[in-house]
């Protein structure tokens, strides 16, 4: 017999011992392609009957995607997809477990290469088979449906890559993982190990990071574990099954299916070396290469052990002690469980003392690098002569977008569009900013920063300065006039195409809401960009925007532009559109203002403002203790005080120290308007000016501290039984 | 011929082979004896290429066994627990067995079958532990490979199947020169089957001889000496191995040929005197205690 034919000979012979395998892999792949694509289909058309879809082809479309959503991309694949390479794995090499059965296969005259080829080919074989029947018998049903298409079938194809992939990265792994175990708990053990090893440390790690260190920032760098498939597929399939376009969707696949290939190979080459290498003795022992135990008792007792600490560190409110007792405590159990766990034997505690004290040294100094700060991690600022560019971020979240006016974060936004080549300021506020606590500043703002490394490495940090103190204010003003960050946090500065595509522009004052013509937002950019000039710090925060102008895209996208009154040329535009109203109300047109005082000061906490968070051990009044108790905010009894003005006189005394909630900035200080008093509006039939009729009123908020004395007397505490 | 030289074999710190070298001859039923623990199984699972030695060689005709199909392809292990496929027959075994060993006959696997009384319908899960033996060395007898290495694979048969087998293996022998290694805990199981016995103890040989050399080499005598001094000039120069006395009656244990220890008592006075032919069990007791071990606990327990 030929080697090829004799390939084919053992490839039939193991298939007749894996035909359990293959009934409950095409059953599986069946009930999850066929199954679901039927239900989906089945749905759209009982929707479609109920009259959901106003056209043909919105119902056309709801097909079509129902079955993309099936066949290519479904989000219900993962599970079963473990499940199913985690069987064919592990069952295909399960012989090696068993000592009877290794004793035949590795006596008899068959090569060991071939007989790894056979079982492996045959794994594929067996997922690749059940796909194609219940591909094909999907997309024969979503045909005679009418629910295919070009577009559909591709997506189906590149849907198929991806989840074979998939597969076969998890089905190497459960290969790798039978090859260094000896049973198949171990395996799970280890496969587990192998898929989650790497995002579960890293989130200890950083749930570390953020309890021990004052710096931490995830607005930047954020982690993305980079050999994880799991959270790729996770992450990516509710993406993928939103893009229309097969380019733009095949150009996302691609990387991933490159990693995951090249994954895939790499740990099919290390299970076939370790099959080649494994002893047979393995059989029925806890580790196949015994060498290993001590590596994997230390990488599996480490994390636990600073899971379990972390855990009693919340538990304890940051008791240092108590933490780095119980990271070594668990550290020795972890260590003596895994012990037995390879001898199967109670008494095998304690063995190998070693690799545990190793794993205890190893744990008690990563609970003291971060504990102490070993490395520097608070402290640490870039010199400037590493430094490429630098991303910021002060307190500010802004509407960007993307070609297609899809939502675009801000930290990805600046991220990708601020490159802020003149470092110094920046590299001098984080240093001004160290270890200053936001409880010591007037107005702290939180401050993220991006350090973008000449050798390509990017570093996230963030800090608190006090935006009232002069030598920050200085030093931001610096940074935030520069174009670099201008056009890292307005993308009114750069993207020009969008805005030649807005579909509506609407200027509002808080009360008037006046629509601007839409094949203007040329000529309104123009004029904001010219504005913008003189955009820093300082201007934002200590003036209020004086009205805003909110621009609408396609795809129901829009942005806002806040308007200051030291913008002339997007004032003169307003003005020429007679869009433009100040901000201060003409009492004239108001019919009444009724203000209703919360009168939150009951519930204060005595530290000066009226926050409502009560340190521990300061109850001082019933209320207050009632507060505490509860846990909850109970509104039961709150006296909330509400009196309608209604002359002219009592509004002009009111108008000059009001400001509409709606321009609120995150800029300005979140106390210079007093959130105790909320105040409604009406306005009379005939006004002065065109306020907005859409609803009864428009709500305002007094400055803090400006409320007039007869608001104050009228609304306070038992001013209703006075009357 | 099967070469075994300094074999060594560790698990964890256990050594359960310790430099054991044996030479296993063609044409020839060789019979490994030890206890439980000796190391048996061990050594034929890396005879039989399943095991990597952690030292010393293992050849079969002279090639490599480990990790080496052509090597493989001259011998059949049957294991203490021979494993059959989950709801297997014994047909399905021979579709497996006459695709893996190229010499494989099937003509003969299913009249030995017959033979054997075994259904080759019935599921093997049903077999009892003596009938899975049966199929198991049917199995490995047809494969024709030129060495079959039987482990522990008598224990449990019936004097009238060892009986066959042994028939069988005659007709193998002469016909096409197959070589059975059988590992035993029991030596006389193997007493009547054996050409050359290997004993292994605690990992080691204790020793390997031919079981012709060995009774031709040894002698039982029992005989009645009329005076002390018919007594010393008889065993002047003998190598006394063993010697009994009940009331008069003398019985030695020497070596020497049959010849030579009869033409010695011919010389002297004696009221009777006999030589016995030695079991196996009694020249291996006579061998080992030799060497300061008392056999009847290592392997007749």
């Amino acid at each position: 017999m030929t080697s090829k034919n004799l390939f084919w000979a053992s490839s039939k012979e193991n298939h007749k011992r894996r035909i359990w395998v293959w009934v409950i892999t095409v059953l599986a792949q069946l009930m999850m392609y066929v199954g679901v694509l039927t239900v989906y289909l089945s749905r759209i058309r009982m929707w479609n009957a109920q009259g959901s879809y106003r056209t043909k082809e919105e119902y056309q479309s709801a097909l079509y995607q129902a079955t993309r959503d099936a066949l290519a991309f479904q989000d219900n694949l993962l599970l079963p997809l473990i499940i199913l390479a985690a069987i064919i794995g592990i069952q295909g090499f399960s012989y090696l477990y068993d000592r009877r059965k290794v004793d035949m296969y590795h006596s008899v005259p068959v090569d060991k290469n071939r007989r790894f080829a056979v079982v492996y080919v045959n794994g594929m074989m067996i997922y690749l088979a059940s796909t194609f029947i219940s591909l094909f018998i999907g997309v024969v049903t979503a045909a005679v449906q009418g629910a295919v298409n070009g577009e559909v079938m591709t997506a189906v194809g590149l849907g198929f890559l991806w989840n074979l992939l998939f597969f076969m990265v998890v089905y190497h792994t459960m290969i790798l993982a039978v090859m260094l175990t000896g049973s198949r708990m171990l395996t799970f053990c280890i496969a587990g190990m192998l898929i989650g090893y790497e995002a579960l440390l890293y989130e200890f790690l950083a749930s570390m990071r953020y309890a021990f260190f004052d710096t931490v920032s995830g607005f930047y760098v954020t982690y993305e574990p980079k050999l994880s498939v799991l959270y790729d597929y996770n992450t990516n399939m509710w993406n993928y099954k939103s893009i229309q376009e097969i380019r733009v969707l095949a150009g996302e696949l691609l990387p991933y299916y490159g990693k995951w290939f090249i994954l895939a190979v790499v740990l099919l080459a290390l299970s076939w070396m370790c099959y080649r290498k494994r002893p047979s003795e393995a059989a029925g022992k806890a580790i196949a290469f015994p060498v290993t135990e001590p590596f994997l008792k230390i990488a599996a007792a480490i994390p636990a052990s600073i899971g379990l600490g972390m855990w009693v560190y919340d538990a304890a409110y940051g008791n240092a002690v108590l933490t780095a007792v119980s990271m070594a405590g668990a550290c020795v159990i972890a260590c003596a469980v895994i012990e037995v766990i390879y001898d199967f034997d109670l008494k095998s505690l304690f063995h190998h003392p070693i690799s545990s004290g190793i794993a205890v040294a190893g744990i008690i100094f990563i609970f003291l690098s971060f504990q102490f700060d070993l490395f520097g991690y608070d402290a640490y600022i870039p010199s400037a002569d590493k430094l490429d560019s630098i991303a910021i971020n002060v307190d500010y979240y802004g509407q960007f977008w993307d070609e297609d006016f899809n939502y675009v974060g801000t930290s990805d936004f600046s991220e990708e569009h601020m490159y802020l080549r003149d470092v110094e300021p920046v590299l001098a506020l984080a240093d001004s900013a160290r270890e200053k606590k936001p409880e010591d500043m007037t107005d702290a703002r939180t401050v993220n920063v991006l350090y973008r490394l000449k050798s390509g490495r990017k570093v996230g940090r963030c800090f608190w300065v006090d935006s009232t103190d002069p030598g920050s204010e200085e030093l931001l003003n610096r940074i935030m006039a520069t174009k670099e960050f201008k056009e890292g946090s307005f993308q009114i500065m750069t993207d020009e195409d969008s805005f030649a595509k807005a579909t509506g522009m609407v200027y509002s004052n808080g009360a008037t809401n006046t629509a601007l013509p839409a094949k203007d937002s040329p000529k309104l950019r123009e004029a904001y960009l010219k504005d913008m000039e003189n955009f820093d710090f300082s201007l934002v925060i200590n003036n209020r925007p004086c009205g805003r102008v909110s621009v609408n895209f396609p795809n129901w996208f829009s942005t806002t532009l806040d308007v200051y009154d030291s913008f002339e040329n997007t004032i003169a535009y307003l003005q020429s559109q007679e869009a433009f109203y100040p901000v201060e109300l003409n009492p004239e047109d108001i019919a009444d203002i009724t203000v209703t005082h919360y009168h939150n000061e009951i519930y204060g906490d005595g530290d000066g403002n009226d926050d409502g968070i009560m340190p521990l051990g300061s109850v001082d009044t019933v209320a207050e203790a009632a507060w505490v108790s509860n846990s909850s905010y109970d509104y039961e009894g709150v006296p909330t005080i509400s009196e309608t003005f209604t002359t002219e006189e009592e509004f002009a005394q009111i108008v000059p120290h009001i400001y509409p909630e709606f321009l609120s900035t995150a800029w300005n200080h979140p106390y210079e308007l007093d959130s105790d008093y909320d105040i409604y509006i009406t306005f009379k039939k005939d006004t002065t000016y065109p306020y907005d009729r859409s609803q009864f009123g428009v709500y305002y908020r007094f400055y803090t501290g400006e409320a007039p004395e007869f608001v104050v007397e009228a609304t306070a505490i038992g001013a209703e039984e006075a009357q | 011929m099967i070469e075994v030289h300094n074999l060594t074999k560790t698990f964890e710190k256990i050594k359960a082979v310790d430099e054991v070298s044996v030479t296993i001859k063609e044409h020839a039923v060789f019979g490994l004896i030890g206890t439980n623990g000796a190391g048996k199984s061990t050594v034929l699972r890396m005879v039989s290429g399943v095991l990597k030695p952690d030292g010393g060689t293992v050849a079969v005709d002279n090639m490599p066994v480990y990790d080496n199909v052509e090597a493989k392809k001259k011998l059949f292990f049957i294991a203490d627990e021979p494993y059959f496929f989950a709801n297997s027959n014994a047909q399905t075994m021979e579709r497996y067995y006459s695709g893996v060993y190229e010499e494989f006959n099937r003509e003969e696997f299913y009249k030995y079958l017959e033979n054997f009384n075994l259904d080759k319908r019935r599921k093997i899960g049903t077999f009892s532990k003596g009938m899975k033996k049966q199929l198991a060395l049917i199995l490995g007898i047809c494969s024709h490979t030129k060495y079959l290495l039987c482990d522990e694979t008598f224990d449990g048969l019936d004097p009238v199947m060892r009986q066959g087998i042994k028939s069988i293996f005659a007709k193998e022998m002469e016909e096409r020169g197959m070589t059975p290694v059988i590992a035993s805990h029991n030596l006389r199981e193997l007493e009547d089957i054996c050409d050359h016995v290997g004993l292994l103890h605690k990992g080691g040989v204790l020793l390997s001889k031919d079981l012709e050399d060995m009774k031709c080499n040894i002698q039982k005598v029992q005989c009645v000496f009329t005076t002390t001094e018919d007594e010393l000039k008889a065993l002047n120069g003998m190598e006394i191995i063993k010697k009994e006395q009940r009331g008069s009656l003398r019985t030695f244990t020497v070596r020497g040929t049959r010849e030579e220890v009869t033409a010695r008592f011919a010389t002297v006075d004696t009221v009777f005197y006999e030589v016995l032919p030695l079991s196996l069990e009694e020249i291996f007791i006579s061998e080992t205690e030799v060497v300061g071990y008392d056999i009847k606990k290592l392997i007749l327990g």
